[in-house]
């Protein structure tokens, strides 16, 4: 494995993994579990936006379809888990079908289409009249009052919800390494070939429809995952969350950290979560502030934090190189040239 | 059956509404066809533009809403004047959007996506700035912009609802003349059409996109000034008339004048129509539902160009 | 009149223009020939300032442009028609002619330039009202000449291929028209391909892998045989 792997992945889970043990503070472990649960909607939504470069603007769909499904599911005797695997595959359904939407129209009107009928998908869930097959989404309340997990023969949110944080990291770490075994497969590269030259992948006999299929499949599937986990931790869900401040969160999540690296969502999540709790009593300057900080970045390094930090080190590895090769030389001619 | 009488209204109510939607529109589209972005904060600057009328406009007297202390200005500034300052000080904001967030982004890769957050983020930066000042309350304006109403057979208009047509219209047909006749209306024209064949005609590429935005800016704080004569205004009174307005656009084709027109008059017959026969809940719905019939059979819309 | 001096530049990473330098004078026809992707067009490009030079200077009648906006270089009357006539598609012909009188100085002459380009050019006055993307490849091609005189003072006109896409009788007639153009004093550079049209240029200068690989005469370099059969067919 490799060093950069250990020290910015398995160290830190590692230490999450051991955490609880140490410390006794709710408040941190409430902010963990948040963060976790966030990086995994940054991983995929980072997956589509900067790895295969769908300007998709519809997140927080699979992210509602997985929880009222997990959340349904919890209010009608089944167990929580069972709902959030099952409220993953109905996100990937919804996945799917914003996959045929892919087919027919591309950049700007991705966008475009992809925001309109997520704002739609909003407003048909806040009526009090919709048809049978919406019923799980219940109209402006939301669902509350989900019951909590009891697998194991203890109400999971007892200890801080500790059984949850440890949850969460299982989930976090599957879809880390499910990410990293798909980036890195023949998939990773078609992600690339469709983000970059469509029409030359498409020539070389790369089904373009294919993969975009797949693309979304797999991270509505995730985003949906960590939708029904949060829903269950929640305890509840409403239709807030298809509104355009969540957006600007997943977003902001993304942009942060790096549009296209792989732990800048993680890093996004870590920065972003805490602050978005830590602001929430401020009300609308909250808001301010968010907005400001976005702003900042998107001019300053666009490419995000891990962007910039890699931008930076290889900068300095390159001239080591150099210099490095200079000394060779000189050593090796045996002459010194200065 | 459904009596004629009762079709007129909704009739009359969606050409006024049509022509409100297409001043919007026109902002949104003149910004894409020129710049090639989408400006998330249009939105805003349609409730910033009716912010700056009210704190014109309303007295001291009526500060004391709420409980709290709203500020304003105590000018009283009667209405139709107080619009002047305000749509010119949002289109300064357009410009200095373009020349401060824009620009440095579409130089750099990822613009759609850059630009959109920025945009974003600004209109969350607006609106936030809109409550901490004003608060989170629904207000109107002090008095009404003109009182009274005239009878056309059986239907009755009031004045503001004409005034609201008029000056939609009104800015509408000087907005094309200018585009069509005037230097820099010809200018923007050509930047829109082939970037590189204007800067060789010597238009100054840089000055029009500037002027794009703020006159893209000003068309929405004009149109919020107008409709909040009729809806009330509060920090997320632009929400709706942004999302209209992106439905509009993505019906009439992005980037096309022509298009954007058709489609706000269509938008709102849907709108009006269906809030007839069904309820109004339904209404907005329905233009979602046109919307994605768009999709399926013409998915740049009526008149949009496809993506080069 | 334009100078370019030890001129590099580029599109991004990849620099095409390897350190080009020439002198084109006051009214003279000149021509640069090449095969294609070897940075004809990326000359013009920097010289009328679409494109910035990563080094070198570009002067054009005594002034340094280097860098300078394409905008205030077509001011300065270096008019540079692009390859594929590069027309507004949504407007009419007169439109596209107006909008070539954009600067201050030409838009106060604008009737008066109307009316000597359409005496030069009477097809297209015809067509004035036509939407140019309903005009034939010739028609294109006429307009975007005519778009680029529409300015007030012509110094330097540069034409990427005018005959790329014609059919010989049009090219003939483009060329005509050239030379009626250069009978008013005003220098034309054209890129070419075809080595017929190019016989009564001054000068022509042969590009080879962003370079200048030979200069001279009408006659020296048509006559140089590698030249002909390298880069020209034959």
């Amino acid at each position: 494995m490799r060093l950069r792997t250990i020290f910015l992945f398995v160290l830190p889970v590692a230490i999450l993994s051991l955490y609880p043990r140490v410390a006794e503070q709710g408040y941190l472990t409430y902010t963990l579990i948040l963060i976790l649960a966030y990086s995994i909607i940054g991983f995929y939504y980072n997956m589509l936006l900067g790895n295969v470069g769908i300007p998709f603007l519809g997140p927080m769909v699979p992210y509602a379809v997985g929880g009222y499904t997990a959340g349904y599911l919890a209010l009608n005797g089944y167990n929580p888990l069972i709902g959030i695997v099952v409220g993953s595959f109905f996100a990937a359904g919804s996945g799917f079908a914003f996959s045929l939407l892919s087919n027919r129209v591309r950049g700007l009107y991705m966008a475009l289409y992809s925001l309109v009928i997520t704002l739609f998908f909003h407003q048909l869930i806040v009526r009090s009249d919709i048809p049978a097959i919406f019923h799980i989404f219940v109209g402006a309340i939301g669902q509350n009052n989900i019951p909590d997990i009891t697998l194991g023969g203890f109400r999971w949110r007892l200890g801080d919800g500790v059984a949850y944080y440890y949850l969460g990291i299982l989930l976090f770490v599957g879809s880390a390494i499910f990410l990293k075994i798909l980036l890195d497969s023949r998939f990773g590269v078609a992600f690339k070939a469709v983000r970059d030259a469509e029409v030359y992948a498409a020539s070389l006999g790369i089904g373009i429809f294919r993969v975009k299929v797949i693309a979304f499949l797999v991270s509505s599937f995730f985003i949906g995952l960590s939708g029904g986990f949060l829903t269950i931790f929640y305890q509840a869900v409403g239709p807030d969350i298809l509104e355009t401040s969540n957006m600007l969160l997943f977003f902001s999540m993304v942009v942060f950290g790096g549009l296209g690296t792989f732990f800048g969502p993680v890093v996004g999540a870590f920065i972003l979560v805490p602050l978005n709790n830590y602001l929430t009593p401020y009300g609308a300057w909250r808001l301010f502030a968010w907005g400001l900080a976005i702003l900042f970045v998107v001019l300053v390094a666009p490419e995000g934090a891990v962007g910039k930090a890699e931008h930076l080190l290889r900068g300095r590895s390159i001239r080591g190189l150099i210099g490095s090769a200079r000394a060779w030389t000189r050593t090796a001619s045996g002459t010194s040239t200065s | 059956m459904v009596e004629t009488a009762l079709l007129l209204p909704p009739l009359l109510s969606a050409i006024i509404l049509g022509s409100l939607y297409a001043l919007m529109a026109m902002g949104l589209t003149l910004i894409y066809s020129t710049i090639r972005i989408l400006n998330f904060a249009h939105g805003a600057f349609f409730m910033a533009g009716a912010y700056i009328v009210w704190w014109l406009n309303t007295p001291e007297s009526a500060t004391r809403l709420f409980g709290t202390v709203i500020p304003v200005s105590g000018l009283q500034i009667p209405l139709f004047v107080a619009v002047i300052p305000a749509v010119i000080i949002i289109f300064g904001a357009g410009v200095v959007t373009q020349k401060a967030l824009i620009l440095p982004l579409i130089r750099k890769p990822n613009t759609l996506i850059t630009t959109l957050v920025a945009t974003l983020a600004l209109a969350t930066i607006l609106e936030s700035v809109a409550t901490v000042i004003f608060g989170g309350g629904r207000f109107s304006y002090a008095q009404e912009l003109v009182v009274g109403n005239v009878r056309l057979g059986e239907l009755i208009v009031t004045y503001v609802e004409i005034i609201q047509f008029a000056v939609a219209i009104g800015v509408l047909v000087a907005l094309y003349l200018f585009l069509k006749k005037s230097r820099i209306g010809i200018g923007m024209r050509a930047v829109a059409q082939d970037l590189d064949a204007a800067s060789l005609c010597g238009i100054d590429t840089q000055t029009v996109y500037l002027l794009t935005f703020g006159i893209g800016a000003a068309l929405a704080a004009l149109a919020g000034f107008l409709l909040t004569n009729t809806i009330f205004l509060s920090p997320s009174v632009g929400a709706t008339p942004l999302t209209i307005a992106f439905i509009v656009v993505v019906f009439g084709g992005i980037g096309s004048v022509p298009g954007t027109v058709i489609a706000s008059y269509v938008v709102a017959l849907v709108q009006q129509y269906v809030t007839l026969l069904l309820d109004p809940s339904w209404g907005l719905s329905f233009a979602f539902i046109l919307m994605i019939a768009v999709l399926i059979i013409r998915p740049r819309g009526l008149f949009g160009f496809k993506e080069t | 009149m334009l100078v370019l001096e030890n001129v590099r530049s580029g599109y991004g990473q990849v620099e095409v223009l390897k350190g080009v330098s020439f002198e084109i004078k006051k009214g003279e026809y000149a021509a640069i020939i090449g095969a294609n992707g070897h940075g004809k067009t990326t000359i013009l490009r920097t010289a009328s300032g679409l494109l910035r030079p990563s080094s070198g200077k570009v002067k054009f009648d005594g002034e340094d442009i280097t860098g300078m906006p394409a905008y205030k270089v077509a001011e300065k009357g270096l008019i540079h028609i692009p390859e594929g006539a590069r027309l507004f598609p949504q407007m009419t012909v007169q439109e596209n002619l107006v909008a070539g009188a954009f600067a201050k100085s030409s838009w106060r002459n604008k009737a008066k330039n109307l009316a000597r380009v359409y005496q030069l050019f009477p097809n297209i006055a015809e067509r004035k009202n036509q939407l140019a993307l309903t005009l034939s490849g010739g028609e294109r091609q006429t307009v975007a000449i005519a778009r680029g005189l529409m300015a007030e003072n012509v110094k330097l006109l540069m034409i990427d291929e005018p005959s790329a896409g014609l059919a010989p009788i049009l090219i003939d007639e483009v060329y005509e028209k050239i030379g009626e153009i250069r009978k008013t004093g005003v220098g034309v550079l054209v890129v070419e391909q075809s080595p017929k049209r190019i016989a009564d240029c001054d000068c022509i200068y042969l590009i080879e892998n962003g370079e200048v690989r030979m200069q001279g005469s009408a006659r020296e370099v048509l006559e140089s045989k590698e030249v002909m059969q390298a880069y020209l067919g034959s």
